[in-house]
Parts: C-alpha cells; sequence; structure tokens
C-alpha cells in the first residue's frame, strides 16, 4: 500500500474522516455542530437570493409549461370556492347554535392559544432522497427540536435540528415521520406517516385505521394532539383512497396533504401552545381594554 | 545548534489561489442546494461541488483537489446534509484521485477531464445510495434507481461540463504556470 506511506494523504484522509464521523454523530443527535451552525449563518443571506432566484425560475417555466393545467385547476377552484361558500354559512350556522347550546348546557369551551414564528424556507435538501426544508429561524428565535410547523393550509412537519439561525423541518410526506390524526367528520382515528413511493406524488398515508368502513374519498384529516408535537385539530389534509391491508386487518388511507408542498415558500413554527377556556380569555381581554 | 523552526507563510499566490476556489465553491454549493426548488430537480440534484473539486485536483494539483473537496465536502453537508455525513470524504477521494492520474495517466487538459467526470458522477451515485439508506433503510432499490440514482448520475454528467469548463477557467485564473504543473507531475 503505497498509498498510506504517502504522509499528506494519510493526514488528510484522517481529517475527512474525523469530519465525516463528526458531523454524522452530531446530525443524528439532533445538535448542529459548531461549524454547521456557523456555515448555516453565513450562507443564510446567500441561499435566501438563491432560493428567491430558483423560485423564480421555476415560477417562470410553468408559467409557460402548466398554461393548460392551470386553467383546468381555475375552473375547479371557482366550484369549489361556490361550494365552500355554502359550507362556510352552513358552519357559522351551527357555529351559532353551538354556542347557543353550549350557554344553554353550562358547558365551558376551549380554545388554543399559540406562539408563532415565521419563517422563510430558503433550502432544501440537497441529495434529492430525502426531503428536508430548511428555514431562516433558529435557537436565536426560540425555535427548538420537535416544534412543529405549519403553513396557511395546514401541516407541514416538525423541526429535526436547529443552528444558531436556521433550523431543518422534516415534512409529513417523509418516512422518518409520523403523527396521530383522526377523521374530522368521523372521529376514526389513524397514524398518518410518509411513504417514500407516496411522495414522489406530494402524497402520504393514513395507516392503523381499525373502522375503515366509515371512510370516504374527500374526509378531512386533522391531527389528534396525541404524540405531544401537533396541537389537536389542525388540517392535516383529505383522504384520496381507502384500501384493506389483508395481513393486519385495518385499513390504509392515501393522504392528500392539504400544505402545498411544491410551492412551499413561508411557514410558522408553533413555538408553543395551550388550551385555555374561552371565556378566560374573553374576560381577559376584555380587563385589557381602557 | 538548534534547529530553525520554520513557519507557514502563505503567499501572495497561495491566497489568491485560495480566494477563486474558495468562492467557486462556495457559489456551487449555494447552488447545488438551491437546485431542489426547480421541480426537475427535486427527487436528484447533480453533483456540482464534488465535479468542481476533482477539477481543481485534476487542473491543479491532488493536493489542491484533496483540500477543496475535503472543506467544500463539509461545507455541502453543514448546508444541505441530512444523516450521513459523506460529502467530505467523498469530495477528499474525489480530489486527490483526479489530481493523482492527471499528469502521469490522463493528459493535465480538458477533453481528458471527461474520463474523471464520468467517475465521479459514479462516485456521486455511490455517495447518494449510501446515504439514502442510512436515511431511510425502507427504500426499494428499483424506485431509487429509477428516480433519484440514474438522474443523478446523468445530471453530473451533464452539468458537470460547465463547472469543469469553470474550474479550468478558475486554475488558470489562479495562475499556476506550466512550470509549476510540470513539476508537480514530476513530483
Amino acid at each position: 500500500m503505497r498509498l498510506f506511506k504517502n504522509k499528506f494523504f494519510v493526514i488528510a484522509l484522517a481529517i475527512a474522516l474525523v469530519l465525516t464521523t463528526c458531523t454524522t454523530v452530531l446530525s443524528v443527535m439532533g445538535v448542529a455542530s459548531p461549524l454547521r451552525s456557523v456555515l448555516g449563518a453565513v450562507a443564510l443571506p446567500f441561499r435566501w437570493c438563491a432560493a428567491k432566484v430558483a423560485q423564480g425560475l421555476a415560477g417562470f417555466s410553468a408559467y409557460f409549461t402548466e398554461f393548460d393545467r392551470l386553467r383546468e385547476e381555475n375552473s375547479e377552484l371557482s366550484r369549489e370556492v361556490a361550494e365552500l361558500r355554502q359550507r362556510l354559512a352552513d358552519a357559522e350556522r351551527m357555529a351559532e347554535e353551538n354556542a347557543a347550546l353550549r350557554e344553554f348546557f353550562g358547558l365551558e369551551s376551549l380554545e388554543v392559544e399559540w406562539e408563532l414564528v415565521d419563517a422563510v424556507v430558503i433550502g432544501r435538501e440537497a441529495g434529492g432522497y430525502m426531503a428536508v426544508y430548511t428555514l431562516n429561524r433558529g435557537s436565536l428565535h426560540g425555535i427548538e427540536r420537535g416544534m412543529a410547523v405549519v403553513s396557511a393550509d395546514g401541516v407541514v412537519g416538525y423541526v429535526k435540528e436547529t443552528g444558531i439561525s436556521w433550523c431543518k423541518v422534516v415534512p409529513i410526506t417523509e418516512t422518518t415521520s409520523a403523527l396521530g390524526a383522526h377523521i374530522e367528520k368521523s372521529g376514526i382515528s389513524g397514524l398518518v406517516v410518509g411513504d417514500f413511493e407516496l411522495r414522489d406524488r406530494g402524497r402520504c398515508k393514513m395507516t392503523y385505521i381499525e373502522n375503515g368502513e366509515g371512510l370516504s374519498p374527500g374526509d378531512f384529516v386533522v391531527t389528534s394532539g396525541t404524540g405531544g408535537i401537533y396541537p389537536a385539530g389542525l388540517p392535516v389534509g383529505v383522504v384520496e383512497e381507502v384500501v384493506p391491508d389483508p395481513l393486519s386487518r385495518t385499513y390504509t388511507a392515501t393522504i392528500i396533504p392539504a400544505a402545498d408542498f411544491d410551492n412551499l415558500t413561508r411557514v410558522m413554527i408553533i413555538t408553543s401552545y395551550s388550551i385555555t377556556k374561552a371565556d378566560e380569555t374573553q374576560h381577559t381581554e376584555e380587563e385589557s381594554l381602557p | 545548534m538548534r534547529p530553525k523552526v520554520r513557519f507557514f507563510t502563505p503567499t501572495a499566490a497561495l491566497l489568491r489561489r485560495i480566494t477563486i476556489y474558495g468562492t467557486l465553491l462556495f457559489f456551487l454549493i449555494i447552488i447545488q442546494t438551491s437546485l431542489p426548488f426547480i421541480p426537475i430537480f427535486r427527487r436528484a440534484v447533480p453533483g456540482l461541488v464534488l465535479v468542481s473539486a476533482a477539477a481543481i485536483g485534476f487542473f491543479d494539483s491532488e493536493y489542491a483537489g484533496a483540500i477543496a473537496g475535503m472543506v467544500a465536502g463539509t461545507a455541502l453537508d453543514a448546508l444541505g446534509g441530512v444523516s450521513l455525513s459523506l460529502a467530505p470524504l467523498a469530495g477528499f477521494a474525489a480530489g486527490y484521485f483526479c489530481g493523482t492520474v492527471a499528469g502521469k495517466k490522463l493528459p493535465r487538459e480538458l477533453p481528458a477531464f471527461s474520463v474523471c467526470l464520468a467517475a465521479v458522477s459514479a462516485l456521486n451515485l455511490f455517495v447518494t445510495l449510501v446515504c439514502a439508506y442510512a436515511a431511510n433503510s425502507e427504500l426499494r432499490p428499483v424506485r431509487l434507481i429509477v428516480y433519484t440514482l440514474l438522474p443523478g448520475f446523468f445530471y453530473t454528467l451533464l452539468f458537470g461540463i460547465p463547472v469543469a469548463l469553470l474550474t479550468f477557467l478558475c486554475a488558470r485564473l489562479a495562475g499556476k504556470t506550466k512550470r509549476e504543473r510540470q513539476a508537480t507531475a514530476e513530483r
């Protein structure tokens, strides 16, 4: 082995091995190495600019290639808006009825209070085999490992690793992600997990559903609040199809995530949340008014 | 008599090389980590940094290539890595071995680098495969090959050409003279 008699080769190889081992171990622990933190902070403005340029390029090409699809989607959305307006009117009526009944029976209404930090997606994982997003918020902004990340549409994922001014987020479509959820309409619960094959189509799946007969395509899936990461009631997605699993005698549903992962640019990180009585909140607000 | 202690003092030429290669690699890292924002690169990303490290080794020297590859690999993993951090090792290997073959087995010329480019693309494929299985052992091999590994290999071959050209120009700009290259080859 003449190669190992070369002093430069041996020293450089040793340094490369140390760097590889240290970075891997710290990454698995969910802790950013000081080098990783500093580099992430230095590169932050450049990555932000590059992300903007890349998003602009993607949008520019989509302008020419996706015209027909967008026109079709537009007409579909118009139909959906009309339908949702009707549902909103129904929901408002039901909310009023609900409030009246709560008052009549003396029930307490619970409200979830959030503390949110807004963030911009500045990076996506460089290898392509795993979708992980980098956000421009880190430990300086109070971000910790295990915090939930949401978009305007629904649940995005959870914080996997934090640096000084950045953090990495694992989306719900990833195989390493799992969250407790239930069907909004029927209350049927299950576990929403990522799947490598479904991820390519921008989907995830809901497993361990015991009563699959009560499920139908179009049902809304929301977080159940179990697990401690995601608060209950956050929109996860919509059921696309339900298939029985003959081995476990349970059902598996394919979920279309509520969050638009293809065009994800702005998200919110839930730094803390608490469940309070709605009456107390109103009372506090009234007290603070002049 | 006490031996004379020699301190390392960077020369202006060395500082110029560090600046040029550093800037080039930094921007390639930023580009590589931002490429997945474009839909066609969602599943596979070309190994631009690896190609550049190999090209530095090829057109400059194995020492420059190895150090550039190692540093750039560390920075790449710091910004874009997820689980297993193999980029420093891969960068070091690409830079060192491409530098070793240059001038001995292959002429230090742009067309000859195509052999190294193919080797680097294969190395990038291997690194992606290992990292993918380290991140998730339940991956289905066929899908991984079809959707990630093969596109990654061909993207690296394709987008590696302009990167190699750019690195070649940077190596020229870095002021590596013909005499210096001959001296490196003789060593």
